[in-house]
């Protein structure tokens, strides 16, 4: 807990479940044992050990949501030291840890606070307990025949007997302490009991004193949490409860008796706390709820140990470590921002909030939320737009984004909620994804809108049957891992027309030439070539908006968001919300290639182009060519969609020609699962060239980053070239 | 009426309770509403006028009676499917807890009386082993309702589960039957 937030949500839980766990024993009291009654309390524990939301799991009795947005909510007003708005605030641990730096906000200070507290707590019980320790000492032991009246009460019951057994002036009645070497203290000239007696040498025999300092820390840890106090001074009442139940079942009969008569002249006791100790005497109350357990008292049947268990395993699962997110499948998990079309801080903090439970677990869950971002801006709710971003872009640049959104939001004076006619219409689509050469990918996210074409006296107006022209929007992005999450980060924007086929419902996009994100190119012997692997890929439901676009020349068309469908039904469309843990659908093979002949004479070209990946268990699998009978896939583990093997003899090419063209090898659809190997563009190339009737040579390659119209841009602390 | 008489009573009811609880047959009509034929409000209902006959001869039963209202109360919501998504998940772990409850000590009792009414001392283990499964089979679903995904599994455990419901349907008819046998053969030789 390295903030006030995480304290916040992890005594939330831990209070949530206290309150369960009192109600289901208030409906078991008189049911189920007081072994169950105290066990019970195992379930609170974990609930308390486990940080609240750990491993994105989710409880039965889940407040992280609501604290998250009132999380997001305060710390949007401040500049926290400790908290963020953007960062969930589910604690990584149980316990505080030490504040990083010096406080900024009232928040933090609160944190300070809260920390503070903890060590004063922590030293005040280890003081009480030393000065009890130190005050056991000056004991007087007992010896002769109290003492042997003690050991034989010990081996009759078959219990451990503490090594010290002392008197003391100030014990009213007789306790056990000490964790490590427990001493068994009685009052000074005390009458042996051995019902009482029974009551303590059990309390050694199961350890309680282990409890006690365990219950100790956690007050510490909750110390502004009175309910939990109350709570584990109830946990502390039911040990007792079972203490009883214990001796009672070692005794017959009158017995019995004597021993709530016992408890009964204990009534009118003071409760004492002290840590590391254990005494029959709790307080008037507790005494009272006990001498009623022993009025209930049975021996419950055999086989009540069972649905304890089943009970307890049940409460564990359900209340403490919680079902994994995942449980229902992520590639189908839409997350739903809230509905508005004002900004108010509240429906920004829960919109931020939910991006922060909701962050992207795959890379094309990433790719999916970054798309959609854009496509949001025109279209829906403006949470939506927010949501996306939130949910894909890195957590640093989130406060810049929100600067943005609310900037958009306050110029947009005038929202009808229909699509702005110059919006990017259609998309996502991604192209190109390639590695980074690190942990992360290189990868084109396009979206689509139709030509603006005044008259057919306009050159670009298609001719009868031809597609109606598109241009595109393209960010050259970076997908990177930040823990178990993956972020994506623009590196680069271009717009131009949108050459090739694309097909109808923008899944697959072929013979464009366009640049993927890296591109290879050398020359030798007199021969230039330039290789930029093209797969496009599409995530989740597909890409939106296709119904949108004029796909024929069609002079009629005219645009009706709420009629416009594509062809496709109204329930066909796809889900316009994100989905953070998506996996690739489709996925078309292609390659751009340039062959060019920048001087001496003209010949025919043999080019084989062999794709390799740094990782041995990626092997190409696709080919393509004129000559297929020289493609030798070979054995492989993984079916490489994305890297093509590719042989083909090009046609006579004269001095300074050059020639260009885009290679497809088929692809795959459905869900495709998230093994990025399926989609990767190879890390290097092995091009291979024979002119004419010449011996076979080779072309080294050099890669260099790409936008699609060939320009170039740089990583962070790179150069150029990858 | 004999107390014999009382427990054949009891001890039918509890058949019948439990044959209305452990086995589902439903009419779907959509979303909005569900017609089950064997519904489990009856089931409940069977139990509770069981627990009331059976009580005088084992106290602790009388202890199940509220369960069994709040239970019968809730399985109402077996007629309007729409309702379960607006139950709140404790709520669902509460009738869960309840009802696993439940079932464990009203055989535990019905094992007890069948021992103490009966001289087939086997009848009493055999409800007791049934009980285990019971309460064990139930356990498990219920944590792959809520953390297995595997459907695999969840089938094996149904396909368990039916065995166990119709191994402790023919003990309970088992038991009933007994106790009416013995009931005939008290009044013969009254």
């Amino acid at each position: 807990m390295g903030n006030i937030w995480m304290f916040l949500q992890q005594t939330a839980a831990a209070t949530l479940t206290a309150l369960f766990l009192l109600l289901l024993q208030r409906i078991f009291l008189d049911k189920l044992s007081p072994r169950w009654q105290y066990g019970v309390w195992l379930v609170l524990l974990l609930r308390l050990l486990i940080p609240a939301g750990f491993g994105g799991r989710s409880t039965v009795l889940d407040v992280s949501l609501p604290l998250e947005a009132l999380r997001t909510r305060v710390e949007l007003g401040l500049s926290s030291a400790y908290s963020s708005p953007f960062a969930s605030s589910l604690p990584a641990a149980p316990v505080p840890l030490p504040p990083q730096g010096a406080p900024e906000s009232w928040t933090d200070w609160l944190f300070l606070l809260y920390w503070a507290g903890v060590a004063v707590f922590a030293l005040w019980f280890v003081f009480c307990a030393l000065r009890l320790s130190l005050r056991v000492r000056r004991g007087v032991p007992v010896e002769g025949a109290r003492r042997a009246a003690i050991e034989a009460l010990a081996k009759e019951y078959n219990l451990p007997l503490p090594r010290r057994v002392v008197e003391c002036r100030f014990a009213r009645t007789p306790f056990v302490l000490g964790a490590f070497r427990p001493a068994l203290v009685l009052p000074m000239g005390w009458e042996l009991d051995g019902k009482v007696l029974l009551h303590e040498l059990l309390h050694v025999k199961y350890r309680d004193v282990w409890a006690g300092w365990l219950t100790t820390a956690l007050r510490c840890i909750h110390w502004c949490n009175p309910f939990l106090w109350l709570v584990f001074d109830k946990t502390g009442n039911d040990r007792e409860s079972l203490c009883d139940q214990r001796v009672l079942e070692r005794l017959q009969g009158e017995d019995r008796r004597d021993y709530g008569r016992c408890l009964l002249a204990m009534a009118d006791n003071k409760r004492v706390r002290t840590p590391g100790a254990t005494t029959m005497a709790n307080g008037a109350r507790a005494v009272k709820a006990r001498i009623q357990a022993i009025a209930r008292f049975k021996r419950f049947p055999q086989g009540m140990g069972l649905v304890s268990g089943c009970i307890v395993c049940a409460l564990s699962l359900s209340l403490a470590v919680g079902a994994p997110a995942s449980a229902a499948g992520d590639e189908n998990t839409f997350v739903e921002a809230p509905s508005g079309m004002i900004a108010e801080p509240e429906l920004v903090a829960e919109t931020l909030s939910l991006a922060a439970q909701n962050r992207a677990t795959t890379v094309a869950g990433a790719l999916d939320a970054y798309g959609k971002g854009e496509y949001h801006r025109f279209y829906d709710g403006i949470y939506d737009e927010l949501l996306c971003w939130a949910i894909s872009l890195p957590r640093e640049d989130l406060p810049a984004v929100l600067e943005q959104w609310e900037q958009e939001q306050y110029e947009s004076s005038f929202w009808t909620g229909w699509p702005v006619e110059d919006s990017w219409r259609a998309g996502p689509v991604y192209r190109g994804l390639t590695s980074d050469g690190a942990d992360g990918y290189l990868c084109q996210v396009f979206w689509f809108r139709d030509l603006s074409l005044e008259s057919e006296n306009d050159p670009r107006w298609p001719e009868e049957g031809d597609p109606w022209p598109t241009e595109y929007l393209c960010h050259t992005v970076r997908i990177q891992p930040d823990g178990p999450y993956w972020t994506v980060e623009k590196l680069a924007e271009t717009t131009g027309s949108a050459d090739g086929r694309i097909n109808m419902f923008l899944t697959g996009w072929w013979d464009s030439l366009l640049y993927g994100p890296v591109t290879w190119s050398g020359e030798a012997n007199g021969v230039s070539v330039e290789l930029s692997c093209v797969p496009t890929l599409t995530s989740g439901e597909g890409p939106l908006g296709s119904e949108t676009l004029r796909w024929y020349r069609d002079q009629d068309w005219g645009y009706d968001p709420l009629t416009s469908l594509g062809g496709r039904n109204l329930g066909e469309l796809p889900q316009s919300s994100p989905i953070p843990g998506a996996f690739f659908t489709t996925i078309y093979n292609g390659m751009r290639v340039r062959v060019g002949n920048p001087g001496g004479t003209p010949y025919n070209i043999t080019l084989e182009v062999v794709p390799d990946w740094d990782d041995p268990e990626i092997t190409a699998s696709g080919g393509s060519g004129q000559d297929p009978d020289r493609v030798d896939p070979g054995e492989h583990r993984y079916q490489s969609h994305a890297g093509l093997v590719y042989y083909d003899t090009l046609p006579l090419l004269k001095a300074g020609e050059t020639t260009e063209f885009c290679k497809h090898s088929g692809g795959a659809q459905g869900s495709l699962g998230d093994h990025i190997q399926e989609f990767l563009c190879p890390d290097s190339f092995t091009v291979t060239v024979k002119v004419g009737p010449e011996e076979p040579f080779q072309v080294p390659l050099t890669p260099r980053y790409t936008t699609p119209d060939g320009g170039t841009f740089t990583l962070d602390g790179e150069e150029a070239a990858p | 009426m004999t107390e014999q008489a009382d427990l054949f009573t009891g001890a039918r009811r509890m058949f019948w309770g439990y044959f209305f609880l452990l086995l589902d047959f439903n009419f779907n009509l959509g979303s909005s509403a569900t017609i089950p034929l064997l519904p489990n409000v009856l089931g409940w209902f069977f139990l509770f006028r069981g627990v009331d006959a059976l009580s005088p001869a084992r106290p602790s039963l009388a202890l199940l009676s509220p369960f069994c209202t709040v239970l019968g109360v809730c399985s109402l919501a077996q007629f309007f499917p729409w309702l379960e998504g607006l139950s709140p998940g404790w709520l669902s772990l509460l009738l869960a807890m309840m009802t696993l409850y439940t079932h464990f000590q009203l055989l535990t009792d019905l094992a007890a009386l069948a021992e103490a009414s009966l001289s087939d001392g086997d009848l009493g283990k055999r409800l007791r082993s049934c009980r285990n499964f019971l309460v064990l089979s139930q356990t498990a679903l219920y944590f792959s309702d809520l953390f297995l995904a595997a459907t695999a599994l969840a089938l094996l455990l149904m396909a368990a589960s039916l065995c166990v419901y119709v191994v402790l349907l023919l003990q309970l008819w088992g038991f009933s039957r007994d106790l009416e046998e013995a009931e005939e053969l008290r009044r013969r030789e009254g």
